[in-house]
């Protein structure tokens, strides 16, 4: 039986951003022997459902469903989840305890109180009480959920083998606690402004980190 | 509404082609609607910017229009066929007759409409010229010449603003310092931008663009152009296109949608709701369904 990852992709505009990306790492994740699976949640991307459905816990679903679906049609047992931004929180939320992880990586998580706070600007609000944000309607349900993402599940990634790709120039509050902890048994890999989440005048801006990818590759193999 | 399933497609000389076929629920589609290909934007795969692509091509199929959003070799999910020897131009303009193949055969459509933003405009507007299957284009923001109007539109409007004003007299203006860089002999440096994996075409020069739009609208295609204010380095108004092509017939033959507060990409709520209203608007009305037919196509 062979090894699976599951890439595990941001939303919205930095989904746009990262597509190429995540093609590129997937095709030399799977030239490197894995079996590689990427989808889009419900409410993104090629999937069903509009930009207002998606949701945290759908998108942690999700991942767990990719799971599934990535040891039925490959037959693999262990599986590495590898998200990125928003996908590292469905990330985290899925991966310790289930049963067929065995590996976690986590490439620039999002801060989910300072994403809560830009996606809940109320000169956005329309009139079901939804947010528009960087090109993108988002739930309220969507912004309460990332302002109560749990402090704990964080910790929870000491359960498992863990790499931090980190290429923001400052790293969350939360992210660097993590890594300063006591309970801190994960690599941590700095890669400072390799990747522009931020850029918005360019949507094909890029894209393709040959040395992340690199990293990510070699922890994995 | 009349709902509407989606299911991927992979097609190409390669089988290097991926896509999302998008259609009408059974019984619903007309054998005189066309089937709408949209084509990338630039670098963004098939979703489009702002997954607008995906907006649309929904809400083309709840009015009974079929459509394909695929990735051009080399975006997206596409990969480049090793075995294509030409230039990437070449092999993308192979990929736009094959997805026009496909597409008829999947559909069992009449005709298809091609659909693109920007460089995918410009794709679209290149394949409706070399392929009769084409029988309409909705062009975004696609390149155009500037005429003597636009920069007297864009001089009007700079004369307006106090920061321009400001510029000339501190030597900051643009025009200023290409004046000074001439007067001196140097070249203004223009900063590089790369954008991997796009593939762009060339606009012809005016007479030429001008020809190729008279032969579209006498063969017939239906042409929709819509631009934005999000491009105002190269349109700045709804009569440029006359003035830049003025025997083509344009002004009289195609349709066109001057959208100045809305963005290139169509990032704020408004302009995308705008878009999708003129786009199904004008589909509708270009292309009216005669009857239900069968949607599945032809296996």
């Amino acid at each position: 039986m062979g090894e699976g990852i599951v890439l595990c992709p941001p939303f919205g505009s930095e989904y746009i951003r990262a597509h190429r990306a995540l093609r590129v790492l997937g095709d030399r994740l799977a030239g490197a022997g894995f079996d590689v699976f990427r989808f889009d949640y419900f409410g993104t991307g090629d999937s069903g459902g509009t930009g207002k459905q998606l949701s945290l816990g759908g998108a942690s679903e999700d991942v767990s469903a990719a799971i599934d679906e990535l040891c039925a049609i490959a037959g693999v047992e262990r599986v590495t989840v590898a998200g990125v931004r928003f996908g590292a929180l469905a990330a985290i939320r899925v991966a310790p305890g289930h049963d067929r992880v065995d590996r976690l990586i986590l490439w620039d998580p999002v801060d989910s109180e300072a994403a809560a706070e830009a996606m809940s600007d109320p000169e956005t609000l329309d009139d079901q009480g939804d947010f528009w944000h960087d090109g993108y309607p988002v739930a309220a349900s969507l912004v309460t959920e990332l302002r109560q993402f749990d402090e704990s599940a964080w910790n929870r990634t000491a359960e498992l083998p863990t790499l931090i790709v980190c290429s923001e120039a400052t790293p969350p509050e939360r992210l660097r606690r993590l890594h300063a902890g006591d309970a801190w048994t994960g690599s941590w890999a700095d890669f400072p402004e390799e990747v522009s989440w931020a850029q918005v005048n360019d949507l094909g801006h890029g894209a393709v980190p040959v040395r992340i990818f690199d990293r990510i590759v070699a922890w994995c193999t | 509404m009349i709902g509407f399933s989606e299911r991927p497609a992979v097609f190409g000389r390669a089988r290097h082609l991926i896509g999302t076929e998008c259609r009408p629920t059974a019984g619903a589609a007309s054998p005189d609607v066309p089937a709408v290909l949209f084509v990338n934007a630039g670098t963004v795969h098939r979703v489009g910017p702002h997954r607008i692509y995906v907006t649309l091509a929904r809400a083309l199929a709840e009015v009974g229009v079929p459509s394909l959003r695929f990735d051009l070799s080399g975006v997206g999910d596409s990969r480049v066929p090793e075995q294509d020897v030409g230039t990437r131009l070449e092999g993308v303009r192979a990929d736009l007759h094959e997805s026009v193949g496909f597409l008829q055969q999947r559909m069992g459509a009449a005709g298809v409409l091609g659909f693109g933003l920007c460089s995918g405009a410009d794709h679209a507007f290149d394949l409706a010229l070399e392929d009769d299957r084409v029988v309409g284009a909705v062009l975004l923001d696609t390149n155009v010449h500037v005429t003597r109007g636009y920069r007297r539109r864009r001089l009007r409007a700079a004369a307006g603003r106090a920061s321009t004003w400001g510029a000339v007299l501190t030597g900051r203006h643009p025009s200023i310092r290409g004046l000074a860089a001439r007067v001196l002999g140097h070249t203004p440096e223009e900063p590089e931008v790369v954008r991997p994996g796009l593939v762009a075409t060339e606009l012809p020069d005016r007479e030429t663009r001008g020809g190729q739009i008279r032969a579209l609208l006498e063969r017939g295609v239906a042409l929709h152009y819509i631009f934005t204010g999000g491009v105002l380095e190269r349109f700045n108004g709804p009569g440029q296109l006359a003035e830049a092509y003025p025997e083509s017939g344009v002004d009289e033959g195609a349709s066109l949608a001057w959208l100045p507060d809305a963005e290139h990409t169509f990032a704020s709520r408004a302009s995308q709701q705008e878009l999708v209203r003129l786009v199904i608007a004008w589909t509708t009305r270009e292309f009216p369904a005669s009857g239900a037919a069968d949607t599945e196509g032809r296996e």
